[in-house]
């Protein structure tokens, strides 16, 4: 499959990176730490080699969100809507259905489209916010 | 002049509105408050508030009604594309938010004037298709200083410059009388039920939650107030972009292939209806032949006059897909009052966003149509307000 031939290609291609190169902090000092870092290194060419799309945690969130959103009101609208079909309640447990299957298209066309992440413009200016902080997923 | 005051208060259900000045000095400030419940979930509780300074130029108003949310739908991508530039939510701003700027289009999104926010729709039992759902007092005082020359921003405190072309897009644009008689133009985005839910079904089946009863039944539970409230708009707009399933294919069901309708209204000002050989005859038209080679189904096309809730209307219809650019580019050739800038604009845009969906039928070509003939009502209105000074100085 297409993933596994890719990520053995990031293992060859990590395998060959100096040391240090992808850190995200800057290499700790002494005899010590570099003992560490090697240490860590294998560990971190693993990542990257099983890393697939970097994202913010936030959207990452949003997403896992999202999808659980869509799933628990339709839950509700199906209840809502138990013989009550001509009942307010019923009308509007759906149309907050369609407003979150809405959200969540357009966050995973959004996605998918463009290469950056959506909440890049904000990261940008604010790295250290909570929703900021990166992650790997496949 | 006054300004909103300590309205310090999360309320959602009392938007903020003072604005009580009429005219428009050099560089003055409003600032207006409204309440966002999106933009006040997760990024620090920011609230939405539009900081406007006063500017010389106007922009036109733009109305576009959809039922596909805001800003992010296809439509504003390619309006905005027409103009130039890519739209993105503000700068620094909410990323959550509904607003789109691009170097000359500003989108807003209607969403934002609701007056109730999802739990008090639940309690009213009010959907968010009613118009009870809606402020349109509020949404009336800033269209309205927005046409007057009040830039409008939004989120951050940073002046941009004034839009040339601001897109109110939502469900209810044209609804509230006053709103309608300030856009310059409307335009109504009509889908009918087969390909609404042939489309619904490509975009939630993948989702965990739905299934195919789930979809079908939201679409029907949304029905009766979409029916009574969304779609009476569309005797109002100028422009109607009517989909429907296709004729060419018998029982088609998958709603890939759209026969899409576009009905523009006679005797709006700076808008010339796009026509097909003779402006005002009846045609039909099927490009492929010995000229043309196309696969299958083809295409075909229709030009008309007709009415429309009792209006006289041109309508263009296009059924079919295209297959490659030399389709698009000998369809181009034959259409007239496109109101490009050259040979070629249209294919040139429509191939500019070969990705965006419907880029091979009459949806991607009739949006692109209609972003041209805005171009065009925006530079002659430009033209008329140029030449207006100079009549007045002779006076």
């Amino acid at each position: 499959m297409a993933s596994s031939s890719i990520a053995s290609l990031l293992f060859s291609a990590a395998s060959a990176l100096p040391a240090g190169s992808g850190a995200r902090r800057s290499p700790p000092f002494g005899r010590a730490a570099t003992r560490q870092q090697q240490q860590q290194q294998p560990r971190r060419r693993l990542v990257v080699a099983a890393a697939g799309k970097r994202r913010y945690k936030g959207t990452a969130r949003k997403e896992a969100l999202l999808a659980e959103l869509v799933e628990r009101k339709v839950a509700e609208a199906m209840e809502a809507c138990a013989g009550h079909e001509a009942e307010p309640g019923c009308r509007v447990a759906w149309d907050e259905v369609e407003e979150v299957s809405q959200a969540r298209a357009d966050l995973r066309r959004r996605i998918a489209e463009a290469p950056d992440d959506p909440l890049e413009p904000f990261c940008a200016l604010n790295p250290g916010a909570d929703d900021c902080a990166v992650v790997y997923d496949d | 002049m006054a300004i909103c005051g300590a309205h310090t208060t999360t309320s959602l259900h009392s938007p903020c509105t003072t604005v009580s000045n009429t005219g428009c000095f050099q560089q003055k400030q409003v600032i207006f408050f409204t309440s966002n419940r999106r933009s006040g979930r997760r990024h620090g509780g920011a609230r939405t508030f539009f900081q406007v300074s006063c500017s010389v130029e106007k922009p036109v108003i733009i109305g576009l009604a959809a039922d596909s949310g805001c800003g992010k739908s296809t439509f504003m991508r390619r309006l905005t594309s027409v103009f130039g530039g890519a739209a993105e939510p503000p700068k620094g701003g909410n990323p959550d938010s509904n607003t789109l700027i691009s170097d000359t289009t500003t989108v807003i999104c209607l969403d934002d004037y609701h007056s109730l926010d999802r739990n008090g729709r639940k309690e009213k039992g009010v959907t968010a298709l009613d118009p009870r759902a809606n402020n349109f007092d509020l949404m009336y005082e800033q269209v309205k200083a927005i046409k007057e020359g009040l830039t409008s921003l939004l989120d951050p405190p940073e002046v941009i410059r004034p839009p040339k072309i601001f897109v109110i897009e939502g469900l209810h644009p044209m609804f509230d009388e006053r709103v309608r008689d300030l856009l310059d133009f409307s335009i109504y985005l009509d889908i009918s039920d087969d390909v609404k839910f042939a489309w619904k079904i490509q975009r939630d089946m993948a989702e965990r939650g739905h299934s195919l009863e789930s979809i079908k039944a939201s679409i029907e539970a949304r029905k009766p107030d979409f029916d009574a409230f969304i779609d009476p708009q569309k005797q109002y707009a100028d422009a109607v972009i009517e989909v429907l399933p296709t004729q060419l294919i018998p029982d088609d069901n998958e709603g890939k292939v759209l026969r899409v309708k576009l009905i523009m209204k006679e005797g709006v000002k700076n808008f010339n209806p796009v026509y097909l050989f003779d402006e005002g005859s009846s045609i039909t038209w099927v490009p492929c032949g010995r000229k043309l080679t196309c696969s299958y189904p083809g295409i075909k096309f229709a030009y008309g006059p007709d009415t429309y809730y009792g209006h006289e209307v041109s309508v263009l219809e296009m059924d079919g897909q295209f297959d490659r650019l030399d389709e698009l580019i000998y369809v181009e050739s034959h259409l007239s009052n496109l109101s490009t800038k050259f040979y070629g604009e249209v294919t040139q845009q429509m191939l500019k966003h070969a990705d965006f969906p419907g880029s091979n039928n009459g949806t991607g070509l009739f949006q692109t149509i209609i972003g041209l003939k805005i171009r065009d009502l925006y530079e002659q209105i430009v033209a008329e307000r140029a030449g207006a000074p100079a009549e007045a100085a002779k006076v």
